[in-house]
C-alpha cells in the first residue's frame, strides 16, 4: 500500500514547516508522509501535467503562500486560474488564507492595501470552498494575526533562505496543519462536561447567591459571559453539553432559566447532573444515557481536586487545565484540538435536540410494560437511500466518526469513499432514522461489494443514537432480503474488532451470523431459510430518495 | 568575560536534537546530518536567544563553525 502523502505548496521554501508537520504526524502515529513540492511550486509545478506533484495520486495537497504572493501584479488573476485549475482535478486541498505584511506600513488605508486585498482573496477562497467537499480553508491569516507576524518571520532567513516563517512559526504553521489533518482524520470529541460554579460562571451559587453570580457583559462577569457565546458557538457545531456539578439541584437550575445574564439555558445540555455525587460517576451516567463512549468526553472544571478525581477514575476522559485566570477560558476552547471537525453538518446542528429526544425514549423505555411495547409504541421508521453527491459528505462523517456500532471500522479517505460510490459493483446505501419523538437524520451506511456468489459487506454502521430500538435488525433484514433478491449465495460482513466495537460484535452475535474461515469476515447463508434465523425488528422500512 | 560553555553546548545539543555523545567543540556544518542548512537556522535563532545576541544576515551563512560561533558570541556579547 502506498503511503498518503501531505504535499506542501508555496511560493516561499516550506522545509521548516515540513520538517515539524512530520514529526507531529508521526508522533501521533497519523503517518503519512510530508514532502515539499519546492520552491514557487504553487505555480510551476501545477500547470505542468508531468510535475511530480500532478503525478502522485494518493495525495493531500496543502498551500500556504507568504504575504509576497499579494505584491505580484496579476496576483487575483493568478488565483482565478489556480481555483480553475483545482476545480478540474478533484484532489483534497487544504488552502492557507491570505494575510498581508505591507512593505511600507502606513496609518491610513483608503486604496486598495495589501490588507483589504488579502481580504477579498480570502472571500474569494471562502466562496469557493463553499461548494466543495475536498476544500479545506485553514486560517492562516487567523494564527497571524494572533500570534504575530513578527513573532513568526525572521527577514534574515527570509534573505538567506528564502524561508518565510522563522523556526519559531514554522512550528506554529505545523500544528495548524497538524490539527486539520487531524480532524480529517481522526473523530472529534462529542461533549463538553462543563462544571457551574467558577467555570461557566463567576462565583459559588451556594455562598454568593444568585444574585452574587458573575456573567454579565461588564467588569467581573465579562469573560464568563465570553466563555459562555463560546460555549454556545460549540454546541450550534454538533458538541453536545453536559452540566456535572455540585450544587442543589434546584437552585442551578433556577439560575440558568432565570438568571438575566446567564445565556446558557437548560435546554441547551443535553444532560444535567446537579447532586453531590462523585463528578467520575455522573460522567459514566451520562456516557450510558446517550450511547457515547467516554473518550469522547472533554471535562472542564475549576477545582484541582475534580479534575484529579476525573483523571485517576475515567483516565479515558480529556481534562483540560483550568487557566489560572477566567479571561483565559475562550483561549483554552480555542488552543483545545479535541473538538476540531472539518465538516459541520445539518446532523451536527440539530444534535442536542436529537440527545434530548434519546433521554426521552430512555424514560419511556423504563416506563413501558414490556420492550416489545416500547419498540411498537416509538413507531420507527427506516428510509434507505443510494448515495449520491448531496449525502455523500454527510455520509463518509459518519464513516470517520463512528466508533461503536461499526463493523470493519475502516476510515475510508474522502477520495476511496467517492470511487466506492461511482463503482458500479459496489452498492452504497445510507439511513436516515426517525420515530415519533424526532427525526436523528442520516445515521447509517452500508457497503455493499457484489458478485454473483456473495455479497461482501465491506462497512456496515450505524450513529450510536440510533441502535437498541432493533433499527439494526431491521437494516439487517432488509439487506439479506435484498440479497436474496439479487440472486447471490451469501451476504459476508465484514468484522475487524477493535477496542471500542464491541456492540457490533454482540450484534453479530444476536443475528445468529456465523464466523467465515478467513477470521475477518460474518454470514448470512442465503441458501438456508436465512430470514427465518434473523432476529426481529419492530422498524417500517421503505426507500427512498436521500434528500 | 568568562563563556559559559556548559549553556554553549547544551544549547547546541538541543537546538540540533543531537542524540548524546556527539557534541564536539570542533564541530561544524555538515559534520552530523542534524546540523544541515535548516538545523543551522534552528541553531542560529537557539544560540541568540541563549547568549541574547543577534547575528547580522551576512554573518549567518559564515557561522559553519562552533568555533566560528563560539568567537562570534563573544565579540558580540555586550561586556
Amino acid at each position: 500500500m502506498s503511503v498518503h502523502e501531505w504535499r506542501l505548496l508555496g511560493d516561499k521554501t516550506l522545509s521548516g514547516i515540513a520538517r515539524e508537520l512530520q514529526a507531529l504526524l508521526s508522533a501521533d502515529s497519523l503517518g503519512g508522509r510530508v514532502v515539499e513540492a519546492g520552491f514557487d511550486s504553487w505555480r510551476r509545478e501545477l500547470f505542468d501535467p508531468e510535475s511530480e506533484t500532478r503525478r502522485v495520486d494518493d495525495a493531500t495537497w496543502i498551500f500556504l503562500l507568504s504575504p509576497r504572493v499579494l505584491e505580484r501584479p496579476r496576483v487575483s488573476e493568478e488565483l482565478e486560474e489556480l481555483l480553475a485549475l483545482l476545480q478540474s482535478l478533484s484532489r483534497r486541498i487544504f488552502f492557507g488564507t491570505f494575510f498581508a505584511d505591507s512593505l511600507v506600513p502606513r496609518p491610513l488605508t483608503n486604496s486598495l492595501s495589501p490588507e483589504l486585498l488579502a481580504a477579498r482573496l480570502n472571500l474569494r477562497l471562502a466562496e469557493f470552498a463553499k461548494s466543495r467537499a475536498q476544500f479545506f480553508l485553514l486560517d492562516q491569516a487567523g494564527l497571524v494575526a494572533r500570534e504575530g507576524l513578527r513573532a513568526l518571520s525572521d527577514p534574515r532567513f527570509e534573505a538567506l533562505a528564502q524561508m518565510f516563517y522563522s523556526p519559531a512559526g514554522a512550528r506554529s504553521v505545523a500544528r495548524l496543519v497538524f490539527r486539520a489533518v487531524r480532524a480529517l482524520q481522526r473523530p472529534s470529541a462529542k461533549v463538553l462536561a462543563l462544571d457551574l460554579d467558577n467555570t461557566l460562571w463567576g462565583g459559588i451559587l451556594g455562598e454568593d447567591g444568585s444574585d452574587g453570580l458573575a456573567m454579565g457583559p461588564t467588569d467581573r462577569g465579562y469573560s464568563y459571559r465570553r466563555f459562555q457565546e463560546a460555549v454556545l458557538t460549540l454546541k450550534r457545531e454538533g458538541v453536545l453539553l453536559v452540566a456535572v456539578s455540585k450544587n442543589d439541584s434546584d437552585a442551578a437550575l433556577e439560575v440558568l432559566r432565570t438568571h438575566p445574564d446567564c445565556l446558557v439555558k437548560p435546554e441547551d445540555f443535553a444532560a444535567l447532573e446537579i447532586h453531590w455525587q462523585p463528578k467520575s460517576e455522573s460522567l459514566r451516567r451520562i456516557s450510558e444515557k446517550l450511547g457515547l463512549g467516554l473518550d469522547s468526553f472533554v471535562f472542564l472544571d475549576d477545582s484541582p481536586n475534580e479534575r484529579e478525581e476525573m483523571r485517576r477514575v475515567l483516565p479515558e476522559v480529556t481534562v483540560l487545565d483550568f487557566p489560572t485566570d477566567p479571561a483565559g477560558l475562550v483561549a483554552l476552547l480555542a488552543d483545545t484540538s479535541a473538538f476540531d471537525t472539518l465538516q459541520v453538518t445539518e446532523e451536527d446542528r440539530k444534535r442536542t435536540d436529537d440527545y434530548r429526544a434519546q433521554s426521552q425514549r430512555e424514560n419511556l423505555r423504563h416506563a413501558a410494560p414490556s420492550l416489545e411495547e416500547f419498540y411498537r409504541s416509538m413507531q420507527t421508521r427506516l428510509e434507505l437511500f443510494r448515495a449520491e453527491a448531496g449525502s455523500a459528505e454527510r455520509l463518509h462523517q459518519l464513516v470517520l466518526k463512528t466508533n461503536q456500532f461499526n463493523l470493519s471500522s475502516e476510515r475510508l479517505t474522502p477520495d476511496t469513499f467517492r470511487a466506492l460510490m461511482l463503482d458500479p459493483a459496489v452498492d452504497v446505501w445510507g439511513l436516515r432514522v426517525g420515530d415519533r419523538l424526532g427525526d436523528s437524520g442520516v445515521t447509517g451506511l452500508a457497503i455493499v461489494r457484489k458478485s454473483a456468489d456473495v455479497w461482501r459487506v465491506e462497512n456496515f454502521l450505524l450513529s450510536c443514537r440510533v441502535i437498541g430500538r432493533t433499527v439494526e435488525f431491521g437494516f439487517l433484514r432488509w439487506l439479506t432480503e435484498r440479497a436474496r433478491a439479487g440472486g447471490t449465495q451469501s451476504l459476508d460482513f465484514v468484522f475487524r474488532a477493535t477496542s471500542k466495537n464491541r456492540v457490533a460484535r454482540e450484534f453479530l452475535e444476536k443475528s445468529t451470523l456465523v464466523a467465515n474461515a478467513d477470521q475477518v469476515s460474518w454470514r448470512v447463508d442465503l441458501t438456508t431459510d436465512a430470514l427465518a434465523g434473523l432476529p426481529p425488528h419492530f422498524v417500517e422500512i421503505s426507500e427512498g430518495a436521500a434528500t | 568575560m568568562t563563556f559559559n560553555d556548559t549553556l554553549f553546548r547544551q544549547t547546541v545539543e538541543r537546538a540540533l536534537r543531537l542524540p548524546a555523545g556527539r557534541y564536539r567543540d570542533e564541530l561544524k556544518l555538515g559534520d552530523v546530518a542534524e546540523w544541515d542548512s535548516l538545523g543551522h537556522l534552528d541553531l542560529v535563532i537557539a544560540l541568540e536567544q541563549a547568549f541574547g545576541v543577534s547575528f547580522p544576515t551576512a554573518l549567518i551563512p559564515q557561522l559553519d563553525s562552533l568555533v566560528v560561533i563560539r568567537q562570534e558570541i563573544m565579540r558580540l556579547s555586550p561586556e
